[in-house]
C-alpha cells in the first residue's frame, strides 16, 4: 500500500447500496473454464481499454517535467473522461498488479459489483477487480503479456 | 527571454503540451472505440501549464482538422504563450495556437500524434 493511503472496508453502505442487485463478487469464484459472465466480460474489456490509454500517457509524460501527470480514470463507464493526477511511482505501483485499477472516488460502482475499492487516497481511489473481472484483467494485462 | 534559459523554458512547455496533446489523442480514441465520437469530445487544454485541468468541448470534425497540423494545440482561452505560440483560431470554448519557429515548434513536431 502507497504511504498516505487508507484501507478501504471491503464492506460499507455505500458498496452495499452499489451492489444491490447485482451479484456479490465475494460469493463468486473466479472460473477456470467455462463461459465468463458478460458482465464481467465488458467491465473488464473498458478497465483495460482506459489502461491502455493511460500507458501511452506514461509514456509522453516521461519527457516531460509534469510530477502529477494527468491520467483518465480506470472505472468501467464508457463515458467517464474524469481526469485523475497521480506521480509515476503512485500509478506504477497500481499498475504492477493486473488486478488494480485507478478510479475518481465512488466510480467503482460504474462496474456493478465486479470492482472493490482497496485504498482511498486523496486524488484517487484503488479498485481490485474480482471475480471474472478479476481473471479478465489479468489476462488482458499486456505487461504480463509481455513479461 | 533568451538565451539558454529561454530555449529550456521553452523545452518544458512544448514537452508539457506534448503529454496534454497525447491524453486528448487517447481521449479521442476511445470515444472512437465506444461509439461516442459524434458528440463533441471533451478533451484537457493543451496548453505549457502542468498543472493546467481545464476542460475543453471540441467537436470532432475540429480536433481532426487542428490535429492535421502538427504544430498546432487547443487552449482555453488566455492560456496562451505568447512568447512560444500565436494565436490562429478563436473560438468562443477554445482557441487554436500554432507553435513559432524554433525548438517548440521542432518538438511540437517531433511528438505529433
Amino acid at each position: 500500500m502507497m504511504p498516505g493511503a487508507t484501507l478501504v472496508k471491503p464492506e460499507t453502505e455505500d458498496l452495499a447500496s452499489a451492489l444491490e442487485g447485482t451479484k456479490c463478487p465475494d460469493k463468486k469464484r473466479p472460473r477456470t473454464g467455462g463461459a465468463v459472465d458478460p458482465q464481467a466480460q465488458r467491465v473488464a474489456e473498458n478497465d483495460a481499454a482506459f489502461r491502455r490509454a493511460n500507458e501511452s500517457i506514461e509514456l509522453a509524460a516521461a519527457e516531460s517535467d509534469v510530477s502529477l501527470v494527468p491520467f483518465i480514470c480506470e472505472c468501467a463507464e464508457t463515458t467517464c473522461t474524469e481526469i485523475l493526477r497521480l506521480t509515476f511511482a503512485e500509478y506504477e505501483a497500481v499498475r504492477a498488479n493486473s488486478r488494480l485499477f485507478i478510479n475518481a472516488a465512488g466510480h467503482h460502482v460504474s462496474a456493478r459489483g465486479w470492482a472493490v475499492p482497496v485504498e482511498e487516497h486523496e486524488r484517487y481511489v484503488v479498485v481490485e477487480k474480482v471475480g471474472d473481472a478479476g481473471v479478465m484483467a489479468e489476462q488482458l494485462d499486456q505487461r504480463q503479456e509481455a513479461g | 527571454m533568451t538565451g539558454e534559459r529561454g530555449t529550456e523554458r521553452e523545452r518544458r512547455i512544448s514537452l508539457n503540451e506534448a503529454v496534454f496533446r497525447r491524453m486528448n489523442e487517447q481521449l479521442k480514441a476511445l470515444a472512437e472505440q465506444f461509439e461516442l465520437d459524434r458528440e463533441p469530445l471533451l478533451l484537457v487544454c493543451e496548453c505549457g501549464y502542468s498543472e493546467c485541468d481545464r476542460r475543453l468541448r471540441i467537436p470532432p470534425a475540429d480536433y481532426e482538422r487542428v490535429r492535421g497540423e502538427a504544430r498546432a494545440f487547443f487552449v482555453v482561452p488566455g492560456h496562451e504563450l505568447e512568447d512560444v505560440e500565436r494565436v490562429v483560431e478563436r473560438n468562443r470554448d477554445f482557441n487554436v495556437v500554432m507553435k513559432k519557429p524554433g525548438i517548440s515548434s521542432e518538438i511540437a513536431q517531433a511528438t505529433a500524434p
